[in-house]
Order: structure tokens, then C-alpha cells, then sequence
């Protein structure tokens, strides 16, 4: 029995390698014969020089105790990150990652929870993943939405208890009534082909690419090359709470 | 859209949605249009964020950080995040419910309300009132007057007599008025902050990221963590001084020995605006008696670095470190401190020390220069202190001793002369230990009615102050409250509150900043505003006839009228909102006492338009309002003279200047020994507000951190054969308790201390530390006692 489902498990995952590997190849020839072509492509493919980026978290407070190799890393899968592609929106995936992200949220804008083991009292080492995101075969570290936070665990609560044992459960009672506002769903567009307006508040969520970048799948930017969002995106100020804003203004 | 993509869109959006309520909640999630936004403080801590409440169909929706509001810039921690949950545990109080035997049955507001009025008319001098630093502005103000107003007893008294008493007698003391002379904006400019017994990372988090995340905008954030355990801030500070119990106030003192032994400190600002103090015979005393500045020379002698060292366990070296930092004029220098220094047997005098060594030093006044106290309560100094609920005071800083404080009074109230009694009431712990002994053995308070707060729960000694009163006849225990707590298990009648945006409300946080609410959503079942019960109270017992329900002219204390001059029968719960803003009057008219000490509050309204307002807000010539972010610093507190430069202008010594106190170290009451060799300190966690009661039941908060634990050291553990999640047994002088091991979690005690957090209901910790408090604060000592601890052997 044992040695029966050690070997499917093995047979799954020589089959999930042989996808991988199918699908590296395919965005290889995607991304470097059938490109876009134009300037877009050009200048998308090279990485903006280091002096010309906002220093990173990694840069500005990893650097000492991580040091250069691992930096290289991350510069290494921000290249990736801007690299461009053919990106092809999947509704099947961006529902599962919309999902995802809604299973961690008490409601749209509260805070994730942490879906995996912290150091309780440590400095907080979550940049390393965290800063600009990570994908390692299905999983996924999603890069953080907001910049020159450093107290991440302030925020951002572990999903399971940390405690090496059982709490006492029963009381009190843990069922909630709340309900959190349903997601905004897809922003407005003012004609076909306009560009959508942001469905969301911006505040704390700064760098766009974080969510639609290419860690996350479904709802990534068609066209990852362009890094001014806002500049087309049209965010709403009621939402963003800007002081002339009124409640009327909201969607 | 065309039909396929709105399908699309739906289904997206149902399985979102399927998503989202998968771990709390039953109803479909409402459409994100049409959701009303309005401002309103966090319901937990001190710091005084303000959040964003997102209101949808009766219900609270969603919540985001204010970006408006200074204090927070549109950041909040875990809670605050959460704070919409806290409405929605199943099990909040619905109907006012009495003991009838071991069960508690279901009775109309008519008898609860008759009951209690019976009860106070029959022995009005028994009746106390317990209530607290969460209670807002008008709900304090509203108990404040019909105790000290209308039953002329002065048995009130806050569970903020817990929390920051000893900052408030450090205040007075050093300046002659209570509060924080300085503001949050330190923390934007501060080169060094040093934290005395300080976890701002857990239990100020928005505080700490304000200034840690300067850091990360490259500027120098010098943090010294002086602490007895380590903490989550420990991983973040650039010095750990980890100190013994206690010797907080050798450090103090340390330092201000070596600012004068070197000659750094502050030599211009100490002649122009300070004098010496101390409590000359040996004996407490809140102001003292005045030294001369050889004396005070003479008695820090030998506080040399060696002899601190010695002390405190902290290296001669590292107090150096510190006395230099002082001694640097160029440096800005701020102090943080809550409940480490205020849960003290001596936290008057260590309150005290830490003023004294930012005046001697001239650190104060500048922006980012200067010593901050925190609060634990959202409006602990908002009423606690400042509408003055405690069993001494009387509102704006007036004093209950004092005939001309007693008169203003009477005249601001309208009532008879002699109404207000000039005997303080009991205090906190004198009032649960009244409210515990039998009638006859002396105890004289037999009707104690409790409002937002777990006394049951977060007293210390439990056993000795609590208990005893549950199992004598005579003594009936009410309690105003949202959830079942330890304390409404016990008591004789359960009163239903509204809480938090279900009411109007107004809070003061620890910067001097009064923030005003609008109710927003209708409270469950018959849950009715805690003012409107003391009302409704104070209302019966006028029908029942009881004169100090009435002012001189008739009137009943809480009369009421619109807008036509028509009164407003506001004990009538249908009328408490309508025709009139209860909180508005009550705080127009509250807001005159606040003139005496300089503390000026602004009309309602400009609360209204504002993200809170610092006091003394003061009218300017154009017909507006302005705050006040330092107060006694000329440019900035409009009380300062031209020229002064600086002003204390209520100085004990009546001569414009502060007080640098001497305080020798003193040990505690309590320390290990043979039999008991552990040291045990117990608070909070980041996850968790106080006794839990609304924190344990929002789902993300209680999943992060589901139950108390005892936090160790390694070797300490070994020693006893105990492994992590083991069964401990804690044992003090007054109880025992079972709790599991958490080794390498949230904090790291160091050898030979316990730590353990207060908010599970299910380890009730504080049946197990001292009731011994500071002689002046009356604040009890929660941080340190002797414990012993042994394996628990499972059968």
C-alpha cells in the first residue's frame, strides 16, 4: 500500500517536472523569439540600473546580515519579475488566487494572516522572502503591497497557533458574526478599451506589482513593462481618504 | 459588460466571497457599494488611533487606518485591524439578567433599573461605583456627577487606579498638574529613545513603527530597551539592559549622579526652572519637602556606576553609556514607560526619577526631547483623569479635600452648598476589600456596580479582594457589560452595553488628545449606552424622592433640553437619541471645568470636524481653535508668558518651576527566597486587550495567540525536567495555578523569571500576584512577586 502511493507520488511528480520543464521552455521561446518587439520589449527586458530603483527593504536594512550573494538573488527574480511576457489573464487561476488571498483576510483590507511559522521574538526576517516575492515550483511568497514598514508582525498575525501546545477551546466562544464587505471585484472602465480604474484603495498598497506582478497568478499585468500604474489606473479618492473626498464619491 | 463577463464576474466574485466567510461568518458578504465610512477611535489601547468604520446595512463592514489622523497616518496594528470583529462575538449580552440561585434569568430594564435604585436608596453610603479607563468621556462624567453630585459618597473609583495611577501622582508631583507635557511628535524626531520597562512593539505597536520606521527612511533611531525580560522590541533596540527587579529606580538614579559628578548636566535649565525635592523624614508623601541642591548632590553619592551595577545587575559601563547620552545637550532624548514603571510599589518615586533625569539634564521641551508616559486604556487620562473618576478628584484636576474645589463644583452643578462630600472614597483595592468583608467585620460598601471593566479577572489577589464578597449575603455585585466575563458570572444582576461605535462616545488618549464618535450601528437586543444607565439610575431614584437626585433649583442633576427649550426625557431609552446629543450636552457642560488647570477643552463640535485635539485648546483671535503640542514651553502652550522661555505654571513650590525629586532605590516587598525562588511578572500580549473579552472571540486574534502560557529560560526548565508545552505548576504566596511551558516564544525570560500573560480566562494569573501597591499612587505591583514553579506529573 505504502509502496504503491510512494510510487504515484513519484509518477505525479516526474509528471509536474515534465510540465515545468515543457512550460520554461515554451516562455523561453515565447519571450525571446515571439516577442513584442518595439521599444517597449527593449527596454522592459533590461532591469532599470540598481542606482535608479528605490532602495529595497533588502537593500536598506538586509544588507549586512544577508549579504551580497543572496542580494543577487533577489536582484536575479526582479529581473525575472520585469521581464516581458506574453501574459495571457487565466479567470480559472485568478479566482483560485483571489481565493487564496480572501482565506487569510477577516475582510478586504484587513491585514493577511501569516499562513506559516514565525520567529515569535526575533527581528522580523520577513523581507527575505517577502520583499520582492518568491516563486519556488507552486508555492509562492507574494511581495509586500507597502514600503518602510519594518514591525511586520504588528500587522501581520500567524494563521495557526504558535504554541507548543493545545490552548483550551470552548469558551469563549469563537464564532463570529462579522461580515466583511465583499471584494470590489473588477475596476470600471469608462468605454471599451479604456484603462480600468483601481477596485481597491491604494493606501498601503503602493507597489502594484506586488499583487500583479508575476507571483501571483490570474491577476498579473498584462503589460509588466509599464511601472507607472496610477498614471493610467485611476484610483478613487474616497477611498484613498483623500481630505476633499466625500462619502458620496465612493463606488 | 457583456453577458459572458458578467457571469464570469458573478462567479468570481461567489467564489471569493465563499472564500472570505469560510472561517466566521453565515450571511453573503454585502456589495462593496454604498458603504458608509465615518471616523472613530480604536476601542482598545492608549495610543488613540483613529480608524476608518465602514457601515453597511445596520453592520459594521470594514475598517481601515485613518489617514487623516496624526497619530496613526492611516497605519494600525493587529487589533485595530480587527476592531469591527469585537461587535460580533455570538454570545454579547442581549437582556438585563439576574442571579436566581446558580442560574441567571432574563429581567426587564424597568425592574434591573428599580432594583438597583432600591438598593442604593436603602444605603446610599454602601453604594460604590467600579468603572474604568474605557469608559468614555460622557459615560465617566455622567458616574462622576451622580456620586460626588447625588449620593455625596465618593466611592468611585477606576480600574485606571491599575494602570497609571503612578504616572499621575509622578505628574503632580513633578509639575504641580497631571499629563504629559509633551506629545507623540517625539517620536518623529527623537535621536535616542530609551524605554523603561517598555514593549511598545506589542502593546503600542503603531507608537513603535512611528518611530522604528524612520529607520528604514535612513534616518538614526538610537533605541535603548531597559527591561527585565526580552521582548519583541529587545529584537529591534541597539542596547538590551537587562535589569533585577526593582532597580529601575537605582538606574535613575545612577544616572543622575553622574550628571552631576561630570558636571553634564544642565546646568542654565536647572537654575532657571527647576527645584529639589524629597520626602525629607523617609515617609511618602505626594509633594514633599524642598532640598537644597547639595543635598541632593549628597544623596545621590552612592549612586556610583559600581554601586548600580551591584544593584541592578546592569554594568557600570552601560549606566556610563546612559549618563552620557544625557549629559550630550545636542542630542534629542525620549523616555517611554507604562505599566513597568506604574505597577510599582514605588511608582510615584521611579514616575518621579525619570522627570528628574530629563530635567537635570535639560532633555525636555523640544520636540523630541522629553519624557512621554503611555496609557494602556483608550481614555484613561480622557476620563480617569481628566473628568477625574477617581475616589479623590473631582473633574479638571479639582481634589475632593479641597473646600474651594468642592464649592466650584457645587456652583458648575448648580447644587446646594455642601453637597460633596470632602472624605475621598475608597480607593480601588480599599473598595473591593470594603466590598469583600462582611458588613459587620466593618466592610462598609454592600452595593458595588461595575461598568466596563473585569475586576474578577484583572484585580490582583483575587482570592483576598474578589472572592470573599461572592459568598456573603448582603453583598450585591452589578455589572455592566457586552460579553459574558469572569465577573458577570459572579455578579447578582447583569446589565447589556452597547459598545464602541453602537454608542456616541469620546476618548482622551496618552498625548493629550480628546477624539470624538457618532453611534453607528444599532446595539444587539436591548444593549442600551452605559451613560444611559446611570441616568435611567439617577432618574429613579428622583421619582423615588432622593434629594441629591435634584439641584438647588429642583431640577433633576441630568436635566436635558432641546433645542426649544422643551426638557428631553432622556432616562426614557426610546428619547436618548433624537431631539437631543446626550454626549454633547453632558461634554458642554463638562468642558467648563477644565479651565482651572489649563486643560481647555474646545466646544463639541470641534471634535466633530477634528482627528482629536490636544489640550489646553485655546480660541484664537479669528474665532478658531488651536491645539497645544508642548505644553509650559513659550511659543507653544499659550499659558507661558512672553520671555519665560519655559513656565510650570502650576509648580507645587508656586514659583514657575519643575520639581527634580530624590528617591532612594528601595527593595521590594516581595522578593525570591529559598522557598520561593522565582520572580514573577505578568501583561500583555500584541494579539490580545487586557482580559480578552472582546480580543478572544475576533477569530485572527485568538487563533494567533488561542491561551496563556508560563515563558521560562532553558536552563531554568532543564533544571526542573520541564520541556516545551509541559504542565507547569506556579505557585506564589497567595495561589497556585497549572499552565504549559513556552520556551523561545514570544519573549525570553532570563534565569530565574517567570513571565505570564493576563488575558485567558482560563489561567487566572491574578489570583496569584501582589495587592501590595505604591503608598501614593495606591497602583498595585503586578510585575514582580515570588513564585516557585514544579513539573506537573500527569498520571
Amino acid at each position: 500500500m505504502h509502496e504503491q502511493q510512494a510510487r504515484t507520488e513519484l509518477l505525479r511528480g516526474g509528471a509536474i517536472a515534465a510540465v515545468v520543464l515543457v512550460a520554461v521552455v515554451l516562455t523561453w521561446v515565447v519571450t525571446g523569439r515571439g516577442g513584442h518587439g518595439g521599444e517597449d520589449t527593449a527596454s522592459a527586458r533590461l532591469p532599470a540600473p540598481a542606482a535608479q530603483q528605490a532602495p529595497t527593504y533588502s537593500e536598506l536594512r538586509e544588507h549586512s546580515r544577508i549579504g551580497s550573494r543572496q542580494e543577487e538573488a533577489f536582484l536575479r527574480l526582479s529581473v525575472a519579475e520585469s521581464a516581458e511576457a506574453k501574459v495571457v489573464r487565466q479567470e480559472a487561476a485568478a479566482v483560485a488566487t483571489r481565493a487564496r488571498r480572501a482565506a487569510l483576510r477577516a475582510f478586504p483590507g484587513a491585514p493577511p494572516r501569516v499562513p506559516h511559522p514565525v520567529d515569535q521574538a526575533g527581528f522580523p526576517s520577513c523581507p527575505a522572502c517577502h520583499d520582492q516575492g518568491l516563486r519556488l515550483g507552486t508555492r509562492s511568497a507574494s511581495a509586500m503591497s507597502h514600503q518602510g514598514m519594518s514591525s511586520c508582525l504588528q500587522c501581520h498575525v500567524v494563521a495557526h497557533s504558535p504554541l507548543p501546545f493545545d490552548a483550551a477551546e470552548g469558551s469563549p466562544p469563537l464564532d463570529n458574526g462579522f461580515v466583511g464587505v465583499a471584494a470590489a471585484g473588477l475596476g470600471s472602465r469608462a468605454w471599451a478599451g479604456a484603462p480600468p480604474s483601481v477596485p481597491h484603495p491604494t493606501h498601503m498598497r503602493e507597489r502594484c506589482l506586488s499583487c500583479h506582478g508575476q507571483v501571483l497568478s490570474g491577476i498579473g499585468t498584462t503589460h509588466p513593462s509599464r511601472r507607472s500604474c496610477l498614471q493610467c489606473h485611476a484610483p478613487t479618492a474616497a477611498w484613498d481618504q483623500q481630505p476633499l473626498a466625500r462619502i458620496e464619491d465612493s463606488p | 459588460m457583456d453577458r459572458r463577463e458578467f457571469v464570469k464576474l458573478t462567479a468570481m466574485a461567489a467564489a471569493t466571497a465563499a472564500a472570505a466567510r469560510l472561517p466566521v461568518a453565515d450571511a453573503a458578504p454585502p456589495a462593496s457599494d454604498g458603504v458608509r465610512w465615518d471616523k472613530a477611535p480604536c476601542r482598545f489601547c492608549g495610543t488613540g488611533c483613529h480608524v476608518q468604520v465602514g457601515v453597511k446595512g445596520g453592520r459594521v463592514v470594514s475598517i481601515a487606518g485613518d489617514r487623516q489622523a496624526p497619530v496613526n497616518n492611516g497605519l494600525l496594528c493587529v487589533k485595530g485591524y480587527h476592531v469591527g470583529l469585537a461587535l460580533y462575538g455570538r454570545d454579547r449580552l442581549t437582556r438585563p439578567m439576574r442571579k436566581q440561585g446558580d442560574k441567571h434569568v432574563p429581567i426587564s430594564w424597568d425592574s434591573a433599573v428599580d432594583l438597583i435604585a432600591q438598593r442604593i436608596k436603602k444605603n446610599p453610603s454602601g453604594f460604590a461605583m467600579y468603572g474604568s479607563g474605557q469608559w468614555t468621556i460622557p459615560e465617566g462624567y455622567a458616574a462622576q456627577k451622580f456620586i460626588k453630585g447625588g449620593l455625596s459618597n465618593n466611592h468611585i473609583d477606576p480600574n485606571a487606579r491599575l494602570c497609571m495611577a503612578s504616572a499621575v501622582t509622578g505628574f503632580i508631583g513633578t509639575y504641580g498638574v497631571d499629563e504629559p507635557a509633551s506629545c507623540y511628535d517625539d517620536l518623529d524626531a527623537a535621536d535616542v529613545i530609551i524605554l523603561w520597562g517598555n514593549n511598545p512593539a506589542e502593546m503600542h505597536p503603531v507608537l513603535f513603527s512611528r518611530f522604528i520606521d524612520r529607520r528604514s527612511r535612513g534616518e538614526r533611531v538610537k533605541l535603548i530597551d531597559l527591561g527585565t525580560r526580552r521582548t519583541r522590541t529587545t529584537a529591534f533596540a541597539d542596547h538590551y539592559l537587562c535589569f533585577k527587579p526593582q532597580t529601575d529606580l537605582a538606574i535613575a538614579n545612577g544616572i543622575a549622579h553622574l550628571l552631576l559628578r561630570d558636571g553634564t548636566y544642565d546646568k542654565a535649565f536647572v537654575e532657571g526652572h527647576c527645584n529639589f525635592r524629597h520626602e525629607a523624614d523617609g515617609k511618602p508623601h505626594l509633594f514633599g519637602a524642598p532640598m537644597t541642591f547639595d543635598a541632593y548632590r549628597k544623596a545621590l553619592d552612592k549612586y556610583t556606576p559600581e554601586y548600580v551595577e551591584k544593584l541592578s545587575g546592569v554594568s557600570a559601563a552601560d549606566i556610563v553609556m546612559l549618563a552620557k547620552l544625557f549629559g550630550q545637550r545636542d542630542l534629542r532624548i525620549t523616555s517611554l514607560w507604562c505599566m513597568g514603571v506604574n505597577q510599582h510599589t514605588r511608582g510615584t518615586a521611579l514616575n518621579r526619577l525619570i522627570h528628574a533625569v530629563h530635567l537635570l539634564s535639560g532633555h525636555f521641551g523640544k520636540k523630541g526631547d522629553g519624557p512621554q508616559s503611555l496609557t494602556g486604556q483608550p481614555s484613561a487620562c480622557g476620563t480617569a483623569r481628566e473628568v477625574g473618576t477617581l475616589a479623590h478628584a473631582l473633574p479638571g484636576g479639582r481634589i475632593v479635600a479641597n473646600p474651594g474645589h468642592r464649592k466650584q463644583c457645587e456652583e458648575l452643578w448648580n447644587l446646594p452648598e455642601g453637597r460633596i462630600n470632602g472624605k475621598p472614597g475608597h480607593h480601588t483595592v480599599a473598595m473591593w476589600e470594603a466590598f469583600s468583608t462582611p458588613t459587620s467585620g466593618g466592610g462598609d460598601i454592600d452595593t458595588l456596580w461595575v461598568q466596563v471593566t473585569n475586576p474578577a479577572h484583572s484585580l490582583p489577589n483575587a482570592g483576598k479582594l474578589f472572592k470573599p464578597s461572592r459568598e456573603l449575603a448582603d453583598k450585591f455585585l452589578i455589572v455592566s457589560d457586552v460579553y459574558p466575563t469572569e465577573t458577570t458570572r459572579e455578579a447578582d444582576l447583569i446589565l447589556p452595553s452597547a459598545m464602541w461605535v453602537e454608542k456616541n462616545g469620546m476618548f482622551g488618549n496618552s498625548e493629550r488628545r480628546t477624539q470624538q464618535w457618532f453611534k453607528m450601528v444599532d446595539p444587539p437586543g436591548e444593549a442600551r449606552d452605559d451613560a444611559w444607565q446611570t441616568i435611567a439610575v439617577a432618574r429613579r431614584l428622583y421619582d423615588l424622592g432622593v434629594e441629591g437626585m435634584r439641584d438647588k433649583d429642583g431640577k433633576f442633576l441630568f436635566h436635558m433640553q432641546d433645542e426649544h427649550g422643551h426638557e428631553v426625557p432622556v432616562w426614557d431609552f426610546r428619547r436618548y437619541y433624537g431631539s437631543v446629543n446626550v454626549d454633547e450636552q453632558l461634554f458642554e457642560e463638562y468642558r467648563k471645568f477644565s479651565r482651572l488647570k489649563h486643560k481647555d477643552l474646545a466646544p463639541y463640535a470641534e471634535y466633530v470636524k477634528a482627528r482629536g485635539l490636544r489640550w489646553p485648546v485655546v480660541q484664537r483671535g479669528d474665532g478658531t481653535w488651536r491645539e497645544t503640542s508642548y505644553r509650559f514651553v513659550e511659543g507653544e502652550d499659550p499659558y507661558v508668558a512672553k520671555g519665560k522661555g519655559f513656565q510650570f505654571y502650576h509648580s507645587t513650590s508656586k514659583d514657575d518651576r519643575a520639581q527634580i525629586w530624590f528617591n532612594p532605590y528601595e527593595p521590594p516587598p516581595e522578593a525570591p527566597d529559598a522557598e520561593y525562588p522565582f520572580w514573577l511578572c505578568t501583561g500583555r500580549v500584541l494579539e490580545h486587550w487586557h482580559t480578552g473579552t472582546m480580543t478572544m472571540r475576533v477569530p485572527p486574534l485568538r487563533r494567533a495567540m488561542p491561551g496563556a502560557y508560563v515563558e521560562m529560560h532553558r536552563l531554568d526548565a532543564r533544571k526542573l525536567g520541564l520541556e516545551n508545552g509541559d504542565m507547569a505548576a506556579i505557585e506564589t504566596r497567595r495561589g497556585r495555578l497549572e499552565l504549559p511551558v513556552w520556551i523561545g516564544g514570544r519573549g525570553a525570560a532570563p534565569e530565574g523569571s517567570l513571565f505570564v500573560p493576563f488575558f485567558d480566562e482560563h489561567v487566572l494569573i491574578n489570583e496569584l500576584t501582589l495587592h501590595e501597591h505604591c503608598p501614593i499612587s495606591k497602583e498595585p505591583d503586578y510585575k514582580k512577586c515570588a513564585a516557585r514553579v514544579m513539573a506537573v506529573r500527569r498520571a
